[in-house]
């Protein structure tokens, strides 16, 4: 057995102090997720970079479970590759509000995995334009909300 | 400086310009305890989305924000077994040394290799702006110095060398 | 201090001060200890003129089997004021040194004399090199070296010839093999310290780099790491204790003439404390870097404290015309 004076009691407590909040989440299931997949794909094929970006933002799988999470993450990952860095300010600023904020919640949560942390630079790269463009704004919005991949 | 360096450290810097807005705090569990909530962890109503910037595979910074303090932890790029022992011995070094630092943590949390702990106290003494300078210009040095000391090392152990052979004739 | 003294200097200096015209004798008991082990007693145990110097080496009775008391005895047999006595108790070598019997014809001769007693311990360890080389000497009589052997292969005949081996520390040995175009010697060192051990590497590789690169006069070096040399395959059942193996090859050049001989010698049984020497350098410089780096980020980081920033600000303010604020206390 563990260290019994090491057991953090609290945990135990039946009136713990916090309980979050039910939230309706998006959630989706492995088939939905496949039609999202392969359409953000055939945008970025078309080279529709700003289409496959925005399909990117719009309804991220925020209630599904860890692997769905990683798939669409990983579909993601291959739009922001895709996308020249040229062509990144023109995306980021025909982007609304909150897709900058979805948009910056995608760039952190890639990075820490393992798959993204691969192209961290093309990653950073798009972070450093967004800050440049629209500032510290949707960075806020991401250490603040309760909407995580 | 190097292509992707720039990046790296601008996000760096704004994610530590956001997560360092800090106020007192004290704790909701023990009564009249002020704790660092980042380390313990136990409120979690005060806790932010933890940030990992991350350059590459070896190099990242993870930035964990809570109401009253910030825990920055940093993984210094280690490509063979002499950088890791320069950045081991470097990193023992500095946080030996943690009471000069106030901010230092005296572990590192695991995975990286040293980690500061900022909390709203040092907030108030220090300028916040400062306190990233200093953390960003610490990212640049690490990996300066650990790249000069290993430089150092190959060209003194030629110099030993040769001065060493050169006596047989 | 780049190069490791191959004399022990406080010998040195006891005994060229007993050689001195003014000296004044008195009364002597020094232990001095050296690289390897090594220690000497340097004593007055008769009379204030007459110096005992007495050297203790671990690996002595290695040493004796390849003839070390017949390489002192020539060494030092021809100054008729210095006794080969028996060697004083817990020591293995004993040399009694007339002070006022000693003449000499010059200062030349003094000074070699001097030279001599301060190398004892590098004339004691010489031995077993000599009669290596004097093997090889054998050996490449008898067998010519084969001009069309292009690749420097050491040549099967020798497979079966003698190694001469050291055993100078508790785990660590020196390894000599004379062959017919050559003569091999091993070192096989045991670092304490992992750090020390991967800084090894780097020094390792630069040694056998340096030949290459540009010292072409040196002996070869070959490091085999953890691997044990074929040499010494057949003495060293299995590489219990990590040790590092260090492979020297002297080639006819460094063993051509008599003071060639002496020169590669001499610094050859040097080698692992020169080694081990750096490795310790470099680690201080290193960590006298460190605290330079340590005290510049304290700095950045105490710019950043609001109370320093306050004061300067303080002495800063001043009025239109120029002049500045005086506290009152």
């Amino acid at each position: 057995m563990e260290d019994w004076r090491r057991i953090d009691v609290d945990q135990y407590d039946p009136d713990l102090q916090y309980e979050p909040d039910p939230i309706d989440v998006p959630a989706y299931s492995a088939q939905q997720l496949d039609s999202l997949v392969t359409e953000i794909r055939s945008s970025v094929s078309r080279g529709d970079a700003l289409g496959a970006i925005k399909l990117c933002v719009a309804q991220p799988p925020y209630g599904s479970d860890s692997a769905i999470k990683t798939t669409y993450l990983q579909a993601v990952l291959n739009a922001f590759i895709s996308v020249r860095q040229s062509e990144i300010p023109n995306i980021v600023k025909s982007l609304d509000m909150d897709e900058t904020d979805t948009l910056v919640k995608l760039l952190y949560s890639l990075m820490s995995i393992k798959e993204g942390q691969k192209s961290g630079g093309v990653l950073l790269g798009w972070f450093d334009k967004v800050v440049e463009i629209v500032g510290e704004r949707p960075i806020v919005s991401y250490v603040n909300s309760s909407l995580t991949l | 400086m190097s292509q992707s360096l720039k990046p790296y450290l601008t996000a760096v810097r704004h994610s530590l310009n956001v997560a360092l807005c800090l106020e007192n705090f004290s704790s909701q569990i023990v009564e009249r305890h002020n704790y660092p909530e980042v380390e313990n962890k136990k409120t979690t109503e005060v806790l932010l989305n933890p940030m990992m910037i991350s350059r590459n595979e070896n190099e990242r910074v993870l930035i964990e924000p809570s109401i009253n303090s910030v825990r920055v932890s940093i993984k210094i790029k280690q490509s063979d077994e002499i950088e890791s022992i320069l950045v081991d011995k470097f990193t023992r070094f500095l946080t030996k040394r943690a009471e000069n630092f106030l901010i230092l943590r005296r572990t590192p949390i695991p995975d990286y290799d040293i980690s500061f702990l900022l909390t709203n106290y040092h907030n108030e003494v220090m300028m916040k702006n400062k306190l990233i300078d200093f953390i960003i210009e610490f990212m640049e040095d690490v990996d300066k110095e650990i790249s000069e000391m290993k430089l150092f090392l190959n060209s003194r152990a030629r110099f030993v060398a040769e001065a060493y052979l050169s006596v047989f004739d | 201090m780049l190069q490791l003294q191959p004399q022990n200097l406080l010998v040195e200096e006891a005994i060229s001060q007993a050689f001195a015209p003014d000296y004044t004798p008195v009364f002597l008991d020094r232990i001095i200890t050296d690289f390897d082990f090594t220690t000497y007693h340097l004593s007055t145990p008769e009379s204030k003129t007459k110096l005992l110097l007495s050297i203790s080496i671990k690996c002595w009775n290695d040493l004796v089997n390849y003839g070390v008391k017949e390489l002192l005895n020539s060494k030092y047999s021809k100054y008729p004021f210095i006794q080969q006595t028996q060697p004083e108790y817990g020591y293995d070598y004993s040399l009694y040194i007339d002070v006022e019997q000693a003449t000499f014809s010059n200062e030349d001769e003094k000074q070699q004399l001097i030279a001599e007693l301060s190398l004892l311990k590098r004339n004691c360890f010489a031995a077993p090199f000599l009669q290596a080389f004097q093997r090889y000497e054998v050996l490449s009589k008898e067998q010519p070296v084969d001009p069309n052997n292009l690749y420097g292969e050491d040549s099967p005949n020798n497979s079966n010839e003698q190694v001469l081996q050291l055993h100078y520390r508790d785990m660590e040995s020196i390894y000599i093999k004379p062959s017919n175009d050559r003569v091999t010697v091993i070192f096989s060192t045991i670092f304490q310290d992992d750090t020390d051990k991967i800084f090894s590497k780097v020094f390792l590789q630069e040694f056998s780099d340096a030949r290459k690169r540009s010292i072409q006069k040196a002996p070869q070096v070959i490091n085999s790491h953890q691997e044990i040399p074929l040499e010494i395959k057949h003495l060293e059942a299995a590489n219990t204790h990590n040790k590092t193996y260090i492979t020297f090859v002297l080639f006819p050049r460094h063993l051509s003439t008599e003071d060639v001989k002496w020169n590669s010698i001499t610094h050859i049984q040097l080698f692992r404390s020169y080694f081990h020497y750096h490795i310790k350098i470099v680690k201080c410089y290193l960590h006298q870097r460190m605290r330079f780096r340590v005290n510049s980020f304290t700095k950045i980081l105490n710019r950043a404290r609001r109370d320093v920033d306050d004061e300067e600000h303080r002495s800063e303010r001043k009025t239109a015309s120029g002049r500045r604020f005086e506290m009152r206390a």
